[in-house]
């Protein structure tokens, strides 16, 4: 007896007794469990028996409308319809095979495709319903609707569709969307995405997947032992996603997109003081619809196929040598090394001999001796060249690097591509070669092994906007509630970069890109707007598979950047002359002044363009 | 003749029935969560992990077999300390999941705070009301008793682990009522504790408000948190009286039933081996149950018959929460059932407090106090 107490204290209950009525309370509740039990299992084993047998509880899930896409101004990009859709349970159909034959004659699909669809999902979760068919018309539905008896484990549900009122128009900000695959159903499974759930693939939709998507709900309906719906049991309404707001102004958008109409490139606009993309084009671009309701093998194929690449996002997939708007960085670099002074002055013959290689300028008749200030100006390639030779590439290397070139812009666009900076070691580990001085050459007009995509260039003329000062590029402005209204939240500026190179340095780009518009022989006169003070630099990169890439970066109004934008042509020419007046009128667009009449560039490449057939090099690069 | 000392040294007084009432548990579950997990893609292998943790178990069981009982009794305000500042800590830096802080990651192992201050309010009660005795007749002694009490259990509701709290809140007053604290004070503090119903209710995070809300009408949502329950009540009453058949049951095999293979487990016991199958693993636990009763009994010192008291209060109150869950008789809290749901803390736990239970039956069989060194 343990639990005795000191001899003369007299308690009421001995702890004993008291032992015996805790395990007579602990008797009492087993009992009453086995009691529930024998409840359960016994008297109502029918009941539930028959639930399970019968399988009949069936969950048919009624999707969330995802939420809305608008640009920053409440212009809906992006939006939901209704739709009926076919749902089948496997398990159900597995009794009637009649019931196959008769939603082929329906539906008009053949048999074997349908019967694969339903064999897929046989072995695992044959209760779970899958989407047949979506956008069922109404002969369809009423036909169902007759032979409601005739087809058990058939399920006619109304479900919200994604729909995108303005098509092709800026499908690479929207992206698409479709079925989970398994890759990001491991991957997002702890945040309650499961099989069969439709998720953004691609673009904002991806990237904002969690806002948009919204909370499922679903109807539980209790069904016979053949699979006829006998009653609903409960429903639970879904939730809408929140509505996201892109940064993007649709007029600038449109706009853009109708200047890209007839041409393979990319056009980028931000605004340089938070980084706020206002417009991105991709051309030749897709229609998100198509995606919706899945997409056919044969249309998907066709955009895979497809040589121009609809689906690649030039923005930022597109990685391309930037061609004479990297003279800016190069120049930096050579200030920054100290290997020249504004004062230097270059002879431009029209062709350089680096030993027994020639190197040329553009501009076959040469420049004579030209200042670093018109080099930039009329983007003469040999006094790059000489330049080159005396600059170190680490200098360059680290200038660029600090650009932001060679890393992602870290924008919010999922697959984007970081370009490539080379230098002595990259080339030593990748090709086994070592760095020659012709690799500087060729890097310091932005040819060579260089590559950046749109947007990096454009970040680097935002930085210089800026004063070296990079925001991180992003879509998003804010997000609001659906169901409050309310701005759950808002995206603020973030410095991405920030350059270590002089003031004095950086005044003197502005300044020189200025003239680049606005002086006689500059090479970016078309982009002259009345009354604005433009900066900019053209570009005209060379590549081995066709016609120049057409390059045109720039900011304005230079005192007071509010608008920078690169326009990148493929294979279009001289950047001057094909994407200069493109930049114009998005940037007339974005400042709010009159717009001018559009006229179709000259897509004639002006003379003068040297291709040499034989040597290593050349530069192009007005 | 020659292995007679080491078994003598090392299983001398071991509680044999008791033991093997656990083991044909811990086998029952393993086949349970062998059933439920296999044909469950990414579970299927974890039959091995609980192979694993129930072979660490056995021997943290022998470990604790060894260790003198008044070692826990004499150590009890430091773990309960210990555990005070860890679940202090746990507020500041835990990991937040489903609006929870319950965790506190140590490098690569998490450490679950409550866990530990269950265990050790155990052995701090039992340590308080089983050295003193005429003393409790205070009412000063009394109250610092529910404070010993109210501070671990209210920082364990703020993570907020309402399992946890559930399962102390009872097994506390079982060792005071039982230790001689005067019935009246405990029934004065259970009706204070009714009145405040609503203010609690007021602090319930809104998962804890709705678990309550459906377990009073769960066709209210029955996809959502009524859904459960619903299917957990299906699987068993489907079971009948001899169940579907071992891996044949339609509602476990076929993913209807959440959880199967921790909380719910019970399910799974009563659709595929059915009533038969529910009545022998409650007789089994029942019978477990009264042997640490016994064992209480026949402690040596009021401390080791409070502490094996509070052990088989804890057992009965985890067991009763959670079979009650799954037959529809009590609300969805997460608690596992001891000795069957998958889980190696879970089990390394348990079957610690057997081993601490072994050694309570062990000194009182021993005619001679053990100085340490026996």
């Amino acid at each position: 007896m343990a639990l005795r107490f000191p001899r003369g204290i007299k308690f009421a209950v001995s702890t004993e007794k008291k032992m015996n009525v805790l395990l007579g309370i602990v008797t009492a509740i087993f009992f009453g469990v086995f009691l529930k039990l024998f409840y359960l299992q016994i008297l109502n084993y029918p009941y539930y028996r028959g639930l399970s047998d019968n399988n009949s509880l069936r969950l048919i899930t009624a999707r969330a409308p995802r939420g809305i896409i608008t640009d920053r101004n409440g212009e809906i990009l992006a939006t939901n319809e209704p739709s009926y859709s076919l749902y089948v349970v496997p398990a159900d159909l597995k009794n009637n095979t009649n019931s196959l034959v008769r939603l082929s004659q329906i539906l008009d699909e053949p048999l074997s495709s349908l019967e694969l669809m339903v064999e897929s999902r046989k072995k695992r979760r044959r209760f779970e319903p899958i989407r047949l068919q979506t956008h069922l018309d109404e002969k369809m539905i009423a036909e169902i609707e007759e032979n409601r008896v005739r087809l058990p484990g058939v399920y006619v549900q109304l479900e919200p569709e994604r729909y995108y009122p303005h098509g092709e128009l800026a499908s690479h900000i929207l992206g698409y969307i479709g079925e989970i695959s398994e890759e990001d159903l491991t991957r997002l499974r702890e945040n309650g995405y499961s099989v069969g759930a439709v998720v953004g693939k691609n673009g904002t939709e991806r990237v904002y997947d969690q806002v948009l998507r919204g909370e499922d709900g679903g109807v539980q309906i209790e069904v016979d032992a053949s699979g006829i719906q006998r009653r609903t049991l409960a429903y639970k309404k879904p939730i809408q996603g929140q509505t996201l707001q892109l940064s993007i102004d649709w007029k600038i958008q449109e706009l853009a997109e109708k200047l890209m109409a007839d041409q393979i490139g990319s056009v980028v606009v931000t605004n340089p003081q938070t980084g706020e993309i206002l417009a991105l084009v991709s051309h030749p671009n897709f229609d998100p619809n198509e995606f919706v309701s899945g997409i056919s093998f044969k249309d998907w194929n066709k955009l895979l196929k497809d040589k121009n690449h609809p689906l690649e996002n030039r923005a930022i997939q597109g990685q391309y040598p930037p061609g004479s708007i990297f003279k800016l960085v190069t120049t930096l670099g050579a200030l920054e090394d100290g290997v020249i002074d504004f004062n230097k002055v270059f002879l431009c013959r029209g062709i350089f001999w680096f030993k027994t290689w020639p190197y040329r300028c553009w501009r076959t008749s040469g420049h004579g001796w030209v200042n670093l200030e018109r080099a930039i100006i009329e983007s003469c390639d040999i006094f790059f060249y000489q330049l080159g030779l005396l600059v170190k590439i680490d200098k360059i290397y680290s200038v660029a690097k600090e650009m932001g070139l060679g890393s992602k812009t870290k924008v919010d666009l999922d697959h984007e591509l970081s370009g490539l900076v080379p230098n002595p070691q990259w080339k030593e580990a990748t090709q086994h070669q070592p760095w020659f001085p012709g690799n500087t050459i060729q890097m310091s007009i932005g040819q060579g092994y260089l590559l950046t995509t749109p947007l990096q260039m454009l970040d680097v003329t935002a930085g210089l906007a800026m004063n070296g000062k990079i925001y991180k590029p992003h879509l998003l402005y804010r997000i609001v509630d659906q169901n409050t209204g309310r701005t759950v939240f808002e995206k603020q500026p973030e410095v991405l970069h920030e350059s270590s190179v002089d003031k004095k340095y950086l005044d003197f780009i502005k300044a020189t890109m200025e003239k680049v518009i606005n002086s006689e022989f500059g090479t970016g006169k078309k982009a002259r707007i009345r009354g604005v003070r433009v900066a900019g630099k053209t570009g005209t990169s060379e590549n081995p598979h066709g016609d120049n890439h057409a390059w045109f970066t720039a900011f304005a109004p230079a005192e007071d950047p509010k608008v920078a934008i690169i326009v990148m042509v493929e294979n279009g020419g001289e950047g001057g002359i094909v994407s200069a007046p493109i930049a114009k009128r998005v940037m007339e667009q974005t400042l709010g002044l009159d717009v001018t009449p559009w006229q179709t560039p000259t897509p004639v490449v002006p003379q003068g363009t040297p291709v040499l057939k034989t040597g290593p090099v050349m530069g192009v690069a007005p | 003749m020659k292995r007679k000392p080491f078994f003598q040294t090392y299983f001398r007084g071991v509680d044999w029935v008791l033991i093997s009432c656990v083991l044909v548990l811990s086998v029952i579950g393993f086949f349970v969560i062998y059933s439920a997990t296999i044909h469950n893609g990414d579970i299927s292998q974890l039959w091995k992990k609980q192979l694993f943790w129930f072979g660490i178990a056995l021997i943290a069981m022998w470990i604790f077999s060894r260790i003198d009982y008044r070692f826990w009794m004499e150590a009890s305000y430091v773990f309960y300390w210990v555990s005070i500042i860890s679940l202090v800590a746990v507020l500041v830096i835990g990991d937040q999941t489903n609006g929870a802080r319950r965790w506190i990651k140590l490098g690569f192992l998490s450490y679950q705070p409550s866990e530990l201050a269950k265990l050790s309010v155990l052995l701090v009660l039992a340590r308080y009301i089983g050295s003193k005795t005429i003393e409790l007749y205070f009412l000063r002694r009394f109250f610092l008793l529910l404070f010993l009490l109210v501070m671990p259990l209210l920082l364990i509701l703020k993570q907020p682990d309402l399992g946890s709290a559930l399962l102390l809140i009872p097994v506390s007053f079982i060792l005071m009522y039982v230790g001689g604290i005067r019935v009246r004070w405990l029934l004065w503090v259970f009706v204070m504790a009714l009145a405040s119903t609503p203010l609690i209710w007021h602090f319930l995070k809104d998962y804890q408000r709705e678990r309550l809300e459906v377990f009073i009408n769960p066709q209210d949502d029955p996809l959502g948190a009524g859904y459960n329950i619903i299917q957990s009540m299906i699987a068993i009453g489907s079971g009948g009286i001899s169940g579907k058949g071992y891996m044949a049951g339609t509602q476990t095999q076929l993913s209807f039933i959440p959880e199967h293979h921790t909380d719910f487990i019970f399910s799974v016991v009563g659709e595929e081996w059915g009533f038969i199958g529910c009545v022998v693993v409650l007789g089994l636990y029942y019978f477990m149950i009264q042997r640490i009763f016994d064992i209480s009994k026949k402690a040596r010192d009021r401390e080791g018959a409070l502490l094996a008291l509070g052990i088989a209060g804890m057992f009965t109150v985890q067991i009763i929460i959670n079979v009650g869950m799954t037959v529809g008789l009590l609300p969805v809290t997460g608690l596992t059932l001891p000795f069957i749901s998958y889980g190696g803390s879970s089990l390394m736990f348990s079957y610690a407090a057997i081993g601490i239970l072994l050694n309570i039956s062990y000194a009182n069989r021993r005619p001679v106090l053990i100085t340490g060194k026996g």
